[in-house]
């Protein structure tokens, strides 16, 4: 009903209130999936570089087992990084290109050494098999623990490097 | 009510309705403005991140020598494609990107490793990141 120097209608009024809620749940809709986005890139980011880290690491042979003069490519010789006690970890870090991140090294499950990583809002973790050795190998080490002897002196295990930021 | 006249109602809701328009066409006027940035800021940290991780992968073949190359992508902003500039600091260890788009300008910087055999440099003449390694 209009009343005299009434300005604006009910239906008006309805009708901006529902168009501004409908702005706004559009907007909020958006902002919502801004911030996704940029959690999976942050995801992505911190995967590949994880990826890379366990590439590095695995192949670079700064810490491989060395076989016969040989780097033996996916070998973790635990006496390089386990030499200084406590364990290097900026030298891996900085090896592995994660100065700025934190980092955790983990054989079949017990830490080889490890930062917090609870305050991390992302963490990846990978796992990969490796075989291990304390010291320089031979072929003939390699054979016996081919052959399923014993005396096997590189061990498959499973190594898990945790990347948190 | 005359004939003809123009009621305060219409001048009103007209008026209502043109600011409802002008205020939402600026919103999303900077909401696009945002969207572009973050496109770009996004692209360039997503090169910065794949050309260090090239270079810091690469140490897996340092027991060798090896010529590795890595195209650099170009960037796309508001429908224009461009490369990047890059700039390696074998010094420091780090590899910057930076896309000079026609009003901003974005940087984004990541840390390699390499073994000191190893050299990264630039192909500028046909846009490859070049990894050496000299044993």
């Amino acid at each position: 009903m209009r009343a005299k120097g009434q300005i604006f209608s009910m239906d008006f009024i309805i009708a901006m209130t529902i168009v501004i809620l409908g702005v706004g749940i559009l907007f909020a809709t958006a902002g919502i999936k801004n911030f996704e986005a940029k959690e999976t890139l942050v995801q992505n980011e911190l995967n590949e570089k994880t990826e890379t880290a366990l590439v590095a690491l695995m192949g670079g042979g700064q810490y491989n087992c060395v076989m016969n003069g040989n780097v033996l490519a996916y070998s973790l010789d635990l006496s390089k990084i386990g030499a200084s006690s406590p364990p290097n970890i900026a030298k891996l870090k900085s090896y592995t290109a994660l100065k700025d991140y934190n980092v955790s090294l983990e054989i079949s499950g017990s830490s080889l050494f490890g930062e917090d990583l609870s305050n991390a809002k992302n963490i990846v973790g990978i796992d990969v098999n490796v075989l291990t050795c304390n010291s320089a190998v031979t072929f003939a080490d390699l054979n016996k623990c081919l052959t399923g002897s014993m005396a096997c002196v590189l061990p498959k295990q499973k190594a898990t490097l945790r990347v948190g930021r | 009510m005359q004939r003809g006249q123009i009621s305060i109602d219409l001048i009103i809701a007209l008026i209502v309705v043109i600011m409802a328009a002008g205020s939402m066409a600026t919103v999303l006027d900077g909401y696009r403005a945002g969207q572009d940035k973050i496109l770009l800021e996004n692209q360039v940290r997503m090169e910065s991140l794949r050309l260090s991780n090239f270079i810091t992968a690469s140490q897996a073949m340092s027991d060798i020598n090896f010529y590795a190359v890595e195209p650099i992508s170009k960037i796309s902003y508001k429908g224009n494609l461009f490369y990047p500039e890059i700039i390696i600091r074998n010094d420091l260890n780090t590899i910057t990107v930076r896309a000079i788009a026609n009003d901003m300008n974005v940087d984004a910087n990541f840390g390699f490793s390499r073994q000191s055999s190893m050299t990264p440099e630039l192909d500028l003449v046909n846009n490859f990141l070049v990894v050496r390694n000299a044993r």
